[in-house]
């Protein structure tokens, strides 16, 4: 596996891009869009599960990073959690909107938890060789749980329950998780 | 407070970098990562790890949803001056887009057009 995985960009580019958005240069966006869009897309559709739906939560989403990025304070965190978070968070309001208003919460967990029982190929088709090392790094009880806080908008203590796992359980899985993910990066 | 190693195993960072906290818990914990850098160190660490998480579920994009997706967002983003939020649907009165705005959304949309050479109404 010597295959290059583009984690992180050189933090030159990052800087040059985000001297450029605060800066208001609308072409920037461009970049932004050549640099991100795949990796957004890519968590976007992993939470709509619809790629029409996840394009128009892109979309939004940009109008947002643009509008919003004078707040952006590269002190208090890297542009690409920034910029991940606020995608989540519009993703995780649309699949609310569309299936939790109109009736159960537990539905749309349900939907979740299926998919998370979908081979590996079938739910998400990874064009990307770190998806293989993470299904080779995670046991599926702790990907599952990631998926679920991360991807899924959900608490620990709703996963705990959902799961009928002790809470200190879900907390531990979680902690293990990111750290096993933590040790793919170098 | 309690020792910094006790709050790293509380679990709390990790709640922080899958963005389970409220606004105040959040600052309590950047409050926390100021004093302490093993704190710090191991909250960028949580961070980095979905970063790559996220990064691993990326998708390869057809060109033309990019042009799709740019001129939308071109086309609906207020001019530097305005301020966010207001939508670029015409009202009478509402200042027009930024002349250079509009030209980037020209050239997207019709990347070679060529201007016509003085006729046409």
């Amino acid at each position: 596996m010597s295959d290059t995985l583009p984690i992180s960009l050189p933090t030159a580019s990052e800087e040059d891009l985000v001297r450029r958005l605060k800066a208001r240069d609308e072409s920037a966006l461009t970049l932004f869009y050549d640099r991100y869009a795949s990796a957004l897309f890519g968590v976007i559709s992993r939470i709509v599960k619809d790629d029409d739906t996840a394009e128009d939560v892109l979309q939004e989403a940009l109008v947002k990073i643009w509008n919003a990025f004078p707040a952006y304070d590269a002190e208090k965190g890297r542009l690409f959690t920034w910029v991940l978070n606020i995608c989540r968070n519009l993703a995780i309001d649309k699949i609310r909107s569309r299936q939790y208003r109109v009736g159960t919460r537990t539905q749309g967990l349900d939907d979740s938890l299926a998919a998370q029982r979908m081979p590996a190929a079938e739910t998400f088709r990874p064009e990307h060789i770190g998806l293989q090392e993470v299904v080779q790094t995670l046991v599926p009880e702790q990907r599952q749980i990631i998926d679920l806080l991360y991807f899924g908008g959900y608490t620990q203590s709703e996963v705990a329950e959902e799961l009928k796992l002790p809470l200190g359980t879900v907390k531990t899985r979680a902690r293990t998780a990111i750290k096993l993910l933590g040790k793919l990066i170098r | 407070m309690e020792d910094p190693q006790s709050y790293i195993e509380s679990g709390i960072l990790e709640q922080y970098a899958l963005g389970l906290l409220t606004p105040a818990e959040r600052a309590a914990v950047d409050a926390e990562a100021a004093r302490h850098p093993l704190v710090a160190e191991e909250l960028a660490a949580g961070q980095r790890a979905l970063e790559y998480y996220a990064e691993a579920h990326s998708r390869e994009l057809p060109a033309a949803m990019r042009d799709r997706v740019l001129n939308k967002v071109l086309a609906q983003i207020a001019p530097a001056a305005a301020p966010v939020d207001v939508p670029v649907v015409a009202t009478t009165g509402a200042p027009a887009p930024s002349t250079s705005l509009r030209a980037d959304v020209d050239a997207l949309a019709r990347p070679q057009a060529p201007p016509s050479p003085g006729c046409a109404p």
